[in-house]
């Protein structure tokens, strides 16, 4: 047997397929189809109708853009986009800061229960978003407090259950970082918060942007927690998406969700690029 | 000045027990003296600079940076490394990939500690370090389009920018290529020197420690076992751990014979009696190692007289290479190294008698 431990220079290979490239193709093809395309053509279909009809030449008469007008005519939909933006981006940039802490506790300290913190910020990842909203809900039901109703005990416990995948990005991250690049900066003079912001925050910037974006699409898409803890002012769009949904409007869920769609894919993107052009041009 | 005392350092480990990787370690470095800490790896030459430093914290003992106590075990002393004094070059470089040589340069003045000197000074001070270090031309250049060489340079002017009382430096030439190792050694001292600063080298390889210190400390196991100039701990090393580690050494089993005085004596081994000179402490009957460097020794053609010191045997190797012929004789129970002219006339299987004058071997406690 074989092992090949090498640093730079290996990169994954472009194998010709030969004669296979068809039928790989076709079964890619075929998965596309049935897990993707046809769920999301229908998606779109429906939020062009009053109400829905399987697709035909006469239902073709009904389509309109109804659906998406009375969308963005209802007074709720701008509360409800700017409480997901402002719940995405609050916890998003709150977990990533955790996490880089989190991280350089944990593989640069040698201090006492280091490898503990990362256990315990871990767990929440075992542990399924609709336990962790029960349990908020029951903490903060029991005492008196402010939090509870409004849309920071949500930020609360997305970033309890967000952290560990913000670790995972700053993890990564942080190993790579050699470790006299940071002992530099203290022999320079610079205490932990300057060498934080002039050293670790831009070595590490593509991870952060990245842990960010991703932690962002998933408190967009996610609604378990926001669900079970939101209250009347709180709401967000998954939960407002499910909600008209439950309140017998699948025209305009739809159209909803095209909508989220449609974001969600962009900042996909813009994650990929991010990632991709800012990691790949540097070597730390 | 830095003055390190009884310094100790021990690694807890979960695994195994508990490692000593430094047992006590004493030395002070004078104001303006390049000071150089060689060892094999592992011998823990890299932890006392970091100790000093503040990278790691030592389990006990003192260090003392200029007027400054930043560790004292018995105390409860422990600086932060940004409030110690020094300024520091990597093995790594550490160069920050972020930034231009302009701005890693500055950093120290820019974010160190104290108020931010005016942009005027900072822009000043960084030339003088970039023209310290002939890097002048490059203060633009961003750090990822930096040679090796280049990248060692701009992590010494990042050392020295902001003026520090210390200068350490942990080998700072080893991930370079020979041809600029040996330029590089001298630019480092030259700087050093011209700059009065009190340097720390720590390297494990002789030549660095030989061509540069004003005195070397030689470590093993965590302790120091010889601090001394560079000819000195060359000529007389303390011990066969420090004859062998420092240059190549013949060493021959004996007993101390006689002791004659100023530091001369005789001893006894199997290839007859030699005068030499004896390690401090020596006495009669006492067991010893003979040290004798390959190229102290003068090769005559076979009968030339009985002169004392002459060792006869057989040329059982010679390979040339450029300088010199290295060559090893083959004498009764042994074999010995020699170094000779290459205008010499040695082929194997000659006879040939090998002469070392008495200066010139060095008897060391403890036989081989």
């Amino acid at each position: 047997m074989v092992t090949v431990v090498v640093g730079k220079g290996y990169r994954p290979r472009v194998v010709s397929l030969g004669g296979w490239a068809w039928p790989a193709w076709g079964f890619v093809g075929f998965y596309l189809v049935f897990a993707a395309v046809l769920p999301l053509l229908i998606l779109v279909w429906s939020s062009l109708l009053p109400y829905y009809r399987p697709p035909s030449l006469q239902a073709l008469s009904a389509v309109s853009l109804e659906n998406y007008r009375e969308l963005f005519a209802s007074p709720a939909l701008a509360n409800v986009a700017g409480n997901t933006l402002l719940l995405g981006g609050i916890s998003s940039v709150a977990i990533m800061f955790l996490a880089i802490l989190c991280s350089w506790f944990v593989y640069r300290t040698r201090i006492a229960g280091r490898k503990v913190l990362d256990v315990v910020v871990f767990l929440p990842y075992a542990v399924s978003g609709m336990v962790i909203g029960v349990a908020f809900l029951v903490v903060f039901l029991s005492f008196p407090n402010p939090l509870y109703n409004t849309i920071w005990i949500i930020v609360l416990a997305y970033v309890v259950n967000y952290l560990p995948i913000g670790t995972r990005f700053t993890n990564a991250a942080v190993v790579q970082v050699h470790k006299e690049l940071e002992e530099a900066a203290w022999g320079s003079g610079a205490g932990f918060w300057t060498t934080l912001r002039f050293v670790w925050f831009p070595l590490l910037l593509p991870a952060l942007v990245n842990g960010f974006l991703f932690v962002l699409i998933l408190s967009f898409k996610v609604m378990s927690i926001a669900m079970l803890l939101r209250g009347p002012d709180s709401m967000v769009l998954s939960v407002y998406l499910w909600h008209l949904w439950d309140t017998g409007n699948p025209g305009t869920s739809s159209a909803l969700s095209v909508l989220l769609i449609v974001v969600v894919t962009a900042l996909s993107v813009l994650a990929r690029r991010l990632g991709g052009s800012v990691a790949g041009g540097r070597e730390l | 000045m830095i003055r390190v005392s009884g310094l100790e350092k021990v690694y807890e480990t979960a695994e195994r027990d508990a490692v000593r990787a430094l047992a006590g370690i004493d030395f002070e470095v004078r104001e303006g003296e390049f000071y150089v800490l060689l060892g094999p790896s592992g011998c823990g030459k890299s932890t006392t600079l970091r100790c000093i430093a503040g990278f790691e914290e030592p389990t006990g003992g003192t260090i003392r940076i200029g007027d400054q106590v930043v560790f004292s075990g018995a105390d409860g002393v422990n600086v932060q490394p940004a409030r110690r004094d020094f300024g520091i070059v990597f093995q790594s470089y550490a160069i920050w990939p972020h930034m231009d040589v302009f701005h890693n340069v500055a950093f120290p003045l820019m974010h160190g500690q104290g108020s931010r000197p005016p942009r005027k000074v900072v822009r000043e001070r960084v030339m003088r370090a970039l023209e310290l270090t002939q890097l002048q031309d490059l203060a633009d250049r961003p750090a990822p389009f930096l040679s090796g060489g280049q990248q060692q340079r701009v992590a010494l002017a990042r050392a020295l920018v902001r003026e520090p009382g210390v200068l350490l430096l942990d080998e700072p030439l080893s991930n370079l290529d020979a041809k600029l190792r040996e330029e590089m050694r001298v630019q480092i001292r030259d700087i050093t020197k011209r700059l009065h600063i009190t340097s720390i080298y720590v390297t494990h390889d002789q030549l660095e420690a030989l061509t540069m210190a004003d005195r070397v400390s030689v470590m093993s196991g965590g302790k120091i076992m010889q601090e001394d100039s560079p000819l000195e701990i060359y000529k007389h090393p303390a011990g066969r751990f420090v004859a062998q580690f420092i240059g190549v050494a013949n060493l021959i089993p004996g007993r101390v014979e006689s002791v004659a005085g100023a530091g001369m004596g005789r001893v006894a081994t199997d290839l007859g009696a030699f005068a030499c000179t004896l390690s401090a402490g020596l006495r009669a009957q006492d067991p010893v190692s003979l040290m004798i460097r390959p190229e102290d020794v003068v090769v005559r053609p076979e009968g030339a007289d009985g002169a004392e010191n002459v060792m006869r045997g057989q040329v059982k190797s010679v390979v040339f290479v450029g300088e010199m012929l290295d060559c090893t004789l083959s004498l009764p129970g042994l074999e010995l190294r020699v170094k000779v002219h290459p205008s010499t006339a040695m082929r194997v299987g000659d006879t040939v008698a090998a002469h070392a004058p008495p200066q010139r071997c060095h008897a060391i406690a403890g036989a081989v």
